[in-house]
C-alpha cells in the first residue's frame, strides 16, 4: 500500500516546489502568524476560498516551514520553540482531520508502513474478530472527555481503534492503555494522541538538523534567513507569560523571590548549584536569571543576588561587577541586546535545552533530597511519592514527575496533572501557602464549619 | 568432602562438563567478542568488563580462574576491558530477561519461609509468576522463544529469545514492565493498581491464572474477610477446585456482582499472588545475568533450563557434585 500523506503534514516530501524569493519573508511571516493564531490552523478549504488561493495557501505553509526551519537551525533554543508549536499545530490537525484514512497515513509515515495496521487487517492476518473476541464494545468511549478538552468539538474518530507495533508506543503501552495482541498494540487514537505527537516532533528534530547542514554548507544562507530568526527570536521570547506579577496572582506588595518555598525544584537545585560552586552554564544562568525577573526580582536586586552568590566577582568592586559582568542580566531586563523582555523558558523548553531537576539529575540523587527535604512528613507517603515519581522519570514523563512533587509538598493537585512551567509551579505554590486571597477563603471556611 | 566447592571442582566442571555449545545457543556467535562477561573469582571478587576473541578463551579463564559465579552481559560496539569499560564504550545489545526471586514475596509469605528459604508451598509463587509472564509474552507480546533457567538458588530467569529483544531500549523495555506491574513499592506499601478495562488479554489472564490460584488455596473464612458469605465461598472455592479450564468468563459468573467485594478481591488475589519481578534486572540494559549452565558458587547448583516450570523444584535441579560423578 503506497503511503499518500495528507497536505497539512508538514514532514511530507513536498516534492518539486519553487518558491520565489521576493516571497520569501512573507511565506515565513504567514507560517508564524498560523502558530500565534488558532483561527488560522485550517486544514481544509474554506468554502469563500478559490481553488488558486488555497493551492497558493499550501505552497506558502510548505515553503513557510521550510524557511523557519532554515532560519532555527543553529539555534538550539529557537529549535525547541519551533518544535513545541509545529508540534501543537500538527496535534490539532491530526485530531480534528475528518479522514481517518489520512489519519492512518500519517502514523504510517511517522511509525514506518509495516509498523501500522487498520484492525480489518489484523483480523485477517491472525483470522480473529478483535472487537468481538474481546468484547470492545463494553468499553466506555472516550470522546466524552476530550470534548471539553484542548480541541472542543473539533476531535474526530478519537474512539476508532489502530493497530500499532507495541514497541513504537511504549509509553501507551506502559500506561497500560492498550490492548495487545501478537505484538500487536490496539490502540484508540485518543490514547495515542499524545505519543503521536511526540514522534513528529521527534522526527522533526530530525529535519532540522538536516537543515543546519544546508545553512552550514552555504553561509550566504544565514545571513538570508537572519531576519526570519531575529523575528522567531523576538516571537519565542514574548510569546509566553509576558504581564506583569498582578497576572500571576501575586498580592500587591509581596515579594515572591524572597520565599524560596515557592521555588520549583529546579530553579531551587539551580540556586544551590550556584552557591556551592559559585557558576552555572550560561544556559542555566539565562533560567535562573529570567525566572527571578519573572518573580519579581528588579535588575539592581539580581545584581546583588549574582555579585553575592558568583566567584566572577573574585577581586572585583560591586560596581566594577555591575559593569562587566552585569551584561546578562540587563540582557535579560531588555536593557542591553535586543531590547527584549524575555521571559523564562517553559519546562518544555527546559527539558530539551536548559535545566530540569527530573530530566537532568540522577535518580538516587533526587530520592534522597526528596527524603531530606521533608523528612518531617509521614516516611510512607513519602516513599510512596518517591516510588510514583521514579517511575514517571523512567517513563520520561518529567512534567508529570514535577507536578506529582507539587501534589506531595501542597496536597493540591496541579492542573493537567503536569507543570508546564516553572513560575506557573511558584504560583500556584505560593497560591497554596501565602496567597491571602486563599487564607481569607481558607479561614472563612473555617469559621462556617465551626459555625 | 563431598559438598566443598573447591577450585578444584570448579574448574573441572568448566573442564569437562559445561556445556558451552549450548551456552552459545542462547547469545549466540555474531558479536561474541564484543559481549561483556563479569564473574566472581578468587576471595569473592566480582570483575566486569572482561571479554573473549572465542569460546575456547572463555573456558580457558573460567577454568584457570575456577570461576565462582559467571555472569554474562551485553554487547557493545568493541570488545570491554579494563581500558575500554562499559561505560566509555557505545552499547549494541542485550538480551530481554525476567528474574523472579522468591525473596520478593517476603511480605506475602505465609508458609514461614524468608529469604532464601523456600518450601512447595511459596516455591508455587515462583512458578504461578513464570506461567503468566511466559503466557503474557507469547500472547500479548507475540514472541515466540521464552526460555526459563533455573538461577541456582532461590528464583528463576526468563530469557526472551526473539532477537528483535535484543535492540530494545530502557524505554521498550520498561514499557513491556509497566505492562506488566499492578503492585508498585513491593517491598514498602504494596499498593494494588486497578485490573484496566482496555488491556482484555492481560485482564483475562489475571482472573484465569491468578484468582484461580488464590481462590483455590483459600480458606471459605478468608473469602468471608473481604466480604463474600460463607456458603457462597464455599460455592466459590469448590467451583473453581474442579474446574479443570477456569477462565475470565467463569470467574464474572461465580464471583459476586458487588463492586465493592469484586474490588477487594482483585486486591487480595494481585497482593497475595501477582508476579514480582525484580525490575532492575529487566530495565537495566547494561546487567550482567547469571550464566545459562554455569554453577552458583554458594549453593553448587547448575543453572540449568527448565524444561516444565510447573513441574520444577530447585531441590531437582543438578548439583556441580552430581554432575562430576
Amino acid at each position: 500500500m503506497s503511503v499518500v500523506l495528507p497536505d497539512w503534514y508538514i514532514l511530507k516530501d513536498p516534492g518539486d516546489i519553487t518558491i520565489d524569493v521576493n516571497s520569501w519573508y512573507k511565506f515565513a511571516d504567514t507560517r508564524l502568524e498560523r502558530f500565534l493564531s488558532e483561527d488560522l490552523w485550517i486544514i481544509q478549504k474554506p468554502t469563500w476560498m478559490s481553488n488558486e488561493e488555497w493551492i497558493e495557501t499550501k505552497v506558502q505553509e510548505i515553503g513557510g516551514h521550510f524557511l523557519l526551519r532554515l532560519a532555527v537551525a543553529k539555534d538550539p533554543r529557537l529549535t525547541s520553540w519551533l518544535v513545541e508549536v509545529e508540534g501543537d499545530l500538527f496535534e490539532f490537525r491530526f485530531v480534528s482531520s475528518i479522514n481517518f484514512d489520512e489519519k492512518i497515513q500519517v502514523l504510517m509515515d511517522l511509525y514506518g508502513e509495516d509498523s501500522v495496521k487498520t484492525i480489518d487487517k489484523i483480523d485477517e492476518i491472525f483470522g480473529v474478530d478483535i472487537y468481538k473476541e474481546f468484547n470492545l464494545a463494553d468499553v466506555p468511549p472516550r470522546k466524552k472527555s476530550y470534548s471539553s478538552g484542548k480541541f472542543g468539538g473539533k476531535v474526530k474518530d478519537l474512539d476508532k481503534r489502530i493497530a500499532i507495533k507495541f514497541f513504537k508506543i511504549p509509553s501507551v503501552v506502559s500506561a497500560k492503555k492498550v490492548l495487545l495482541y501478537q505484538g500487536w498494540a490496539i490502540v484508540r487514537l485518543a490514547d495515542i494522541r499524545l505519543a503521536v505527537k511526540r514522534e513528529f516532533e521527534k522526527d522533526l528534530k530530525e529535519v532540522i538538523e538536516k537543515s543546519k547542514m544546508i545553512v552550514d554548507k552555504d553561509s550566504s544562507l544565514e545571513v538570508t534567513v537572519k531576519p526570519i530568526k531575529d523575528k522567531i527570536d523576538e516571537i519565542a521570547r514574548s510569546a509566553r507569560l509576558s504581564g506583569d506579577l498582578s497576572r500571576l496572582g501575586i498580592d500587591a506588595g509581596e515579594e515572591i523571590f524572597t520565599k524560596p518555598e515557592t521555588f520549583p525544584p529546579c530553579i531551587r537545585d539551580l540556586i544551590s548549584v550556584l552557591q556551592a560552586k559559585g557558576h552555572l552554564s550560561h544556559v542555566e544562568n539565562w533560567q535562573l536569571g529570567t525566572y527571578l525577573k519573572r518573580v519579581g526580582m528588579s535588575i539592581e536586586e539580581q545584581y546583588a543576588f549574582w555579585y553575592r552568590n558568583s566567584v566572577d566577582n573574585v577581586g572585583m568592586s560591586f560596581d566594577e561587577f555591575v559593569n562587566r559582568v552585569g551584561y546578562q542580566i540587563r540582557h535579560i531586563y531588555g536593557k542591553a541586546g535586543g531590547g527584549i523582555d524575555y521571559s523564562p523558558p517553559s519546562c518544555k523548553t527546559c527539558i530539551d535545552g536548559y535545566f530540569c531537576y527530573w530530566a537532568h539529575k540522577k535518580l538516587e540523587d533526587l530520592s534522597e533530597d526528596i527524603r531530606v527535604g521533608l523528612a518531617d512528613r509521614n516516611t510512607d507517603v513519602v516513599e510512596k511519592a518517591i516510588e510514583d515519581i521514579s517511575r514517571l522519570i523512567i517513563n520520561q514523563r518529567f512534567q508529570t514527575a514535577c507536578a506529582r512533587y507539587f501534589n506531595l509538598l501542597t496536597g493540591w493537585r496541579m492542573g493537567g496533572n503536569r507543570v508546564n512551567h516553572m513560575v506557573n509551579y511558584s504560583r500556584q505554590v505560593y497560591k497554596r501557602f501565602h496567597s491571602k486571597k486563599q487564607k481569607d477563603g481558607e479561614k472563612k471556611k473555617e469559621e462556617t464549619e465551626e459555625g | 568432602m563431598k559438598n566443598e566447592l573447591t577450585p578444584e571442582l570448579l574448574a573441572e566442571y568448566y573442564e569437562k562438563k559445561f556445556p558451552m555449545d549450548y551456552f552459545m545457543s542462547f547469545i549466540g556467535l555474531s558479536n561474541f567478542s564484543n559481549r561483556e562477561f563479569g564473574f566472581v573469582v578468587g576471595k569473592d571478587a566480582f570483575v566486569r568488563n572482561i571479554s573473549f576473541q572465542n569460546t575456547d578463551h572463555l573456558r580457558e579463564y573460567m577454568i584457570n580462574n575456577a570461576v565462582k559465579h559467571a555472569y554474562v552481559g551485553a554487547i557493545y560496539d568493541t570488545p570491554p576491558s579494563r581500558e575500554s569499560p562499559i561505560q566509555k564504550i557505545k552499547w549494541k545489545g542485550r538480551e530481554f530477561i525476567f528474574d523472579i526471586d522468591i525473596d520478593e514475596y517476603d511480605l506475602v509469605r505465609t508458609c514461614g519461609c524468608k529469604g532464601d528459604q523456600y518450601c512447595k508451598e511459596c516455591w508455587s509463587l515462583v512458578q504461578d509468576a513464570a506461567i503468566f509472564i511466559d503466557e503474557t509474552m507469547r500472547v500479548d507480546f507475540g514472541f515466540k522463544d521464552v526460555i526459563w533457567i533455573f538461577s541456582g538458588r532461590r528464583g528463576v530467569h526468563g530469557w526472551v529469545m526473539d532477537k528483535i529483544t535484543q535492540d530494545f531500549d530502557q524505554a521498550q523495555r520498561v514499557a513491556i514492565l509497566n505492562y506488566l506491574t499492578f503492585i508498585h513499592d513491593e517491598k514498602r506499601t504494596q499498593s494494588i493498581e486497578e485490573i484496566p478495562n482496555e488491556a482484555k488479554p492481560l485482564r483475562n489472564r489475571i482472573y484465569s491464572l491468578v484468582a484461580k490460584s488464590f481462590l483455590e488455596k483459600s480458606t471459605p473464612e478468608q473469602l468471608k474477610e473481604l466480604g463474600i458469605s460463607l456458603n457462597k465461598a464455599k460455592e466459590i472455592i469448590q467451583s473453581v477446585q474442579l474446574s479443570e479450564e477456569f477462565d475470565h468468563n467463569q470467574y464474572n459468573i461465580i464471583i459476586p456482582n458487588d463492586t465493592l467485594v469484586r474490588r477487594k478481591l482483585s486486591n487480595e488475589f494481585v497482593l497475595r499472588r501477582y508476579p514480582r519481578i525484580d525490575r532492575k534486572v529487566t530495565m537495566d540494559t547494561r546487567r550482567v545475568s547469571r550464566m545459562p549452565y554455569s554453577v552458583h558458587g554458594k549453593t553448587g547448583q547448575i543453572a540449568i533450563v527448565i524444561k516444565d516450570i510447573r513441574n520444577f523444584y530447585p531441590d531437582s535441579a543438578p548439583t556441580i557434585w552430581e554432575s562430576l560423578m
